[in-house]
């Protein structure tokens, strides 16, 4: 629900999947075919020649090193740090302000902590929750904040008791704040599920367990 | 108070989708690293080659150097066997691109809010459900939940019959109340040999 950009993410493994099948197949190929071997030695042979003479006629001046050698370490700079950007800037999204309202008298916010704090402690009385975490996120497509609630419960809780709960919960927030904010829960059986021991309160069905 | 009802059905179609498919941010990110790590070991490389030091295990002319000879200092087999690899990495990273990369979870009903329940919940609560109307503990009942199907598989004590009719109806009853997208078809299997006190 974070403001990763997938597309990008997909773009980018993408291209270096195709550069990588591109340049693998290319040496295979070219390996396995005498001819074709010959062709990239003497390709090789040719590049290195002008390479050496680039390399000598573009002299620094003041060292005897190649201005292509500091090119080529500008280059790689470069490439670092926008490699960097793009793992900066994975999973961004969160917002501390769920709503924003701006009248005559002036402007209102409403903090996502408040939101978060009585989401979570109305959920956590529910018997079947296991845990509880709220997030505030800003969401394309939604003129507010979307508010994300996280439940991981217990064994043999059924999710639809859970959505059920936090349903009431959200209506309760929603006659507060007098706005629908979209709202997702999720309900999970994480780590916390597996070590919490299964509710008895299960009212739904008969029960005859023989142990 | 009443609250102003607002159309959120096209914010829950995009964040049910992203809740739904992964956003190859781990492989994304460790691409990105190895990247960055190379590029960083080029760039310390050139520094110390322009300062006159030693070279930390190559120096960028030695290295074009080696990379321009080789058609003729390697071997061609060992040339096939590493092209044959990297496009085999190549082809991996393609699929990661291009498959959905769907998570292991399912849509429920959208009303007000909308919901997203892992798998694993979904195993544990029909587990649950089948165990009762078994009359067994419910770690003799494996779920197995996949993307369109669900089956549960049922161990019953030694000398015990199980009621089939009645755990599947109670399997149908909690997928009907969960309404999921993709709907997940139940199967129930009972195992032919019992067990002594399950």
């Amino acid at each position: 629900m974070n403001a990763t950009n997938r597309a990008l993410n997909r773009a980018v493994i993408l291209l270096v999947g195709i550069v990588l099948i591109a340049a693998g197949v290319a040496v295979a190929v070219a390996a396995s075919v005498p001819q074709w071997l010959e062709v990239w030695s003497d390709g090789s042979a040719r590049v290195t020649d002008a390479l050496g003479a680039a390399v000598a006629s573009a002299s620094l001046g003041f060292s005897d090193h190649s201005w292509i050698l500091v090119a080529g370490a500008a280059l790689a700079v470069l490439a670092a740090v926008l490699v960097a950007v793009f793992v900066l800037r994975q999973g961004r999204g969160h917002t501390r302000t769920v709503l924003r309202r701006s009248g005559g008298d002036g402007e209102i916010a409403v903090d996502a902590g408040v939101a978060h704090s009585s989401i979570e402690g109305a959920l956590r009385e529910h018997p079947g929750v296991a845990s509880v975490s709220v997030s505030s996120y800003r969401v394309r497509g939604a003129q507010s904040a979307a508010v994300k609630i996280d439940v991981g419960v217990r064994r043999g809780v059924s999710p639809a008791d859970i959505r059920e709960a936090a349903d009431a919960v959200v209506a309760d927030w929603d006659a507060l704040l007098g706005e629908s904010l979209p709202v997702l829960i999720t309900v999970n059986a994480g780590l916390a599920t597996r070590l919490a021991r299964p509710t008895s309160l299960q009212t739904t069905a008969p029960s005859t367990p023989n142990k | 108070m009443t609250s102003t009802t607002t159309d959120n059905s096209a914010a829950y179609r995009r964040i049910v989708r992203r809740e739904t498919h992964s956003p190859r941010s781990g492989f994304a990110i460790l691409l990105a690293v190895l990247v960055l790590l190379v590029a960083a070991w080029l760039v310390a490389e050139t520094v110390l080659v322009l300062v006159g030091a030693a070279p930390l295990l190559s120096t960028p002319g030695a290295l074009v150097d080696g990379a321009l000879a080789l058609p003729t200092a390697v071997l061609p087999s060992a040339l096939v066997t590493a092209g044959i690899v990297v496009a085999a990495i190549g082809l991996v990273c393609v699929l990661v691109a291009v498959l959905p990369g769907r998570r292991p979870r399912h849509q429920g009903p959208t009303g007000r809010t909308a919901l997203v329940v892992d798998d694993r919940a979904i195993a544990s609560a029909l587990a649950r459900r089948a165990a009762r109307a078994a009359g067994i503990d419910p770690d003799n009942v494996v779920v197995t939940v996949g993307r369109r199907a669900a089956e549960v598989r049922l161990r019953r004590s030694s000398g015990w019959a199980i009621d089939t009719e009645a755990v599947e109806a109670a399997v149908a009853h909690e997928l009907k109340r969960l309404d999921l997208s993709p709907a997940l078809r139940p199967t129930v299997a009972v195992e032919t040999t019992g067990v002594v006190g399950a």
